[in-house]
């Protein structure tokens, strides 16, 4: 069934709030989403009815959190196809990253060995990459298409052996281009290399399945795809996770302890010491819930509607450059603009005394931003609840941005 | 909000005081807000303790960059220790801004807070190592 955004509005307490005296319109959906009543109210219930420290005591209480918390795991690995084992609950996409960098990368790479990523990469795909440098692991990007899509040639010409992982976003945050993961894999894989997929932009809004993908990690957050802020996801196959290091370590995560050496319990507590986000990953499990009644084809289907849409008005807005992809079937609802004479955070200052907040910056994406030679930019992004009146909202704001920088006489010249 | 887009920080947005380098300044120093990316570079001439002449270099938003044109002004024949002084308070009341929110409060500080930078340092090289100041 085709989603229909304006009932979906009305499971959103937020959205009926407004600001400086006007409508709401919500925007800013590539750094976090609003949550639905029912996630709210997963938190509230489980603290109501269901808080004990989950995998210890032997009460009724303690078997029931543990249920919560395992049930949730079993609707992430539903969600992205994949086993319950394979699913490691962590804060969120960084600490996903993190954690493969640390207990992967320090483990299996060596001096000589290079991780291959890309320039359109959001820093938490880039930053602990760099970390690995110390080890004398190199770093090898690839390079955009003149309409912000990966250049595939160059990937291929820069994968060798030496390549002992490629990390690639499957949705840049900042242009919206939607990567071709699976032919990216095969490049991987036929060169050796297993791939890491950041899948912060592209979980939340589109059908992900890690075995059709071919990613051999996906990382994700919550907060992004209508849950709560502080859980996300790391998947990784089976046996990688068993290869793997633990990351941190403390309780939970190991199967003996003596004074001077421990044993590591099996995947994937290995990875999870210490008391886990039990209440965030029972909430993220009621927003897969959610997405699920939507029906994660049609939520695709409606941003790439709106976009479109938003494309369109954007193209007939003079003053204003849109970046990335053109083609609103190749790309995700994230719209990065700017519009001449006009720093991006004085557009975000005067859209938010309309009621509409975007974001403005770098995006946590500063090697591309060198690449489109701004400094940064202004970026719209869209989810489940917007609607084509948000993007005439935007439309009108950025008439009233042109008016108070006194560009409108040269817009209608 | 849009009334912190008044005539005098667009004049000075569009058409900047003191927009350039001073060769041989004795006072540079260039200071960014990470999180948006506004940048100033600020370069003085000192005589006799005071900011004898003063220019900038910066990209960013009409608030920051309105605000160094304005600062490199205000503060021209200033003692530097004078300069040191200077807050919030005065740099909102030469914006004519009543309040601004904490990420647009950075942008208007961010000229003045590159100078007293680049003050502190100015001092610091200039007294003899080793030597005790009060």
């Amino acid at each position: 069934m085709a989603l229909d955004p304006q009932r979906v509005r009305d499971d959103f307490p937020i959205l009926s709030r407004t600001m400086n005296g006007k409508r709401l319109v919500y925007l800013d959906n590539a750094a976090t989403t609003q949550k639905p009543r029912s996630v709210i109210q997963a938190l509230v219930d489980y603290y109501s009815n269901y808080n004990a420290n989950v995998h210890r005591g032997a009460y009724q209480l303690a078997e029931e959190s543990t249920e919560l918390f395992e049930r949730a795991r079993e609707k992430v690995s539903r969600f992205i196809g994949c086993d319950p084992e394979e699913v490691v609950f962590v804060r969120g996409a960084t600490e996903a990253i993190n954690l493969v960098a640390y207990s992967y990368g320090f483990r299996k790479l060596r001096r000589g060995d290079k991780v291959l990523t890309t320039i359109m990469e959001h820093h938490s795909n880039l930053v602990p990459w760099q970390f690995l440098r110390a080890k004398g692991v190199g770093l090898d990007f690839v390079g955009l298409t003149e309409e912000g899509e990966l250049d595939m040639e160059e990937l291929k010409a820069k994968i060798d052996r030496r390549v002992k992982l490629v990390a690639v976003t499957q949705m840049s945050n900042v242009l919206g281009t939607v990567n071709h993961v699976r032919e990216i894999a095969d490049v991987a894989h036929d060169a050796g290399s297993p791939i890491l997929v950041d899948g912060a932009q592209s979980v939340p809004h589109m059908p992900v399945d890690v075995v059709q993908s071919g990613a051999d990690f996906l990382a994700f957050s919550g907060h992004k795809m209508l849950g709560p802020m502080g859980i996300g996801v790391l998947f990784a196959k089976h046996e990688l996770l068993e290869a793997m290091d633990p990351f941190h370590g403390g309780g939970d995560m190991i199967k003996t302890v003596e004074l001077k050496h421990s044993t590591w319990n099996d995947v994937p507590a290995k990875f999870e010491a210490g008391t886990p986000d039990v209440a965030g990953a029972h909430a993220l499990g009621v927003a897969i819930d959610y997405l699920g009644s939507l029906e994660m084809g049609e939520v695709r289907r409606h941003e790439v509607s709106l976009t479109r849409y938003a494309l369109e008005r954007l193209a007939d807005t003079e003053l204003v450059e849109v970046y990335g992809p053109r083609d609103a079937e190749k790309r995700g609802g994230v719209l990065s603009f700017n519009i001449e004479h006009v720093h991006p955070h004085d557009v975000a200052t005067i859209l938010d005394s309309q009621g509409v907040a975007v974001r403005a910056g770098h995006h946590c994406a500063q090697p591309l931003m060198n690449w489109l030679g701004v400094p940064a930019t202004a970026r719209a992004s869209f989810y489940v609840y917007n609607t084509k009146e948000d993007v005439d909202a935007l439309i009108s704001a950025i008439e009233k941005v042109k008016e108070v920088f006194r560009l409108k006489q040269v817009s209608s010249a | 909000m849009s009334e912190i887009y008044a005539e005098n920080i667009l004049y000075h947005y569009e058409h900047p005081s003191n927009k350039g380098t001073i060769k041989d300044a004795d006072i540079k120093n260039t200071d960014m807000n990470t999180l948006c990316g506004d940048q100033v570079t600020i370069y003085v001439s000192v005589k006799d303790g005071k900011a004898e002449e003063l220019k900038f270099q910066g990209i960013g938003c009409a608030i920051s960059q309105a605000s160094a044109s304005m600062l490199t002004d205000k503060v021209r024949g200033f003692d530097l220790k004078l300069i040191l002084d200077l807050g919030q308070k005065d740099i909102l009341e030469m914006l004519g801004i009543e309040s601004l929110s904490p990420m647009r409060l950075k942008c208007a500080m961010l000229a003045l807070r590159t100078l007293q930078k680049g003050i502190v340092n100015y001092f610091a090289s200039q007294s003899p190592p080793g030597s005790v100041s009060d």
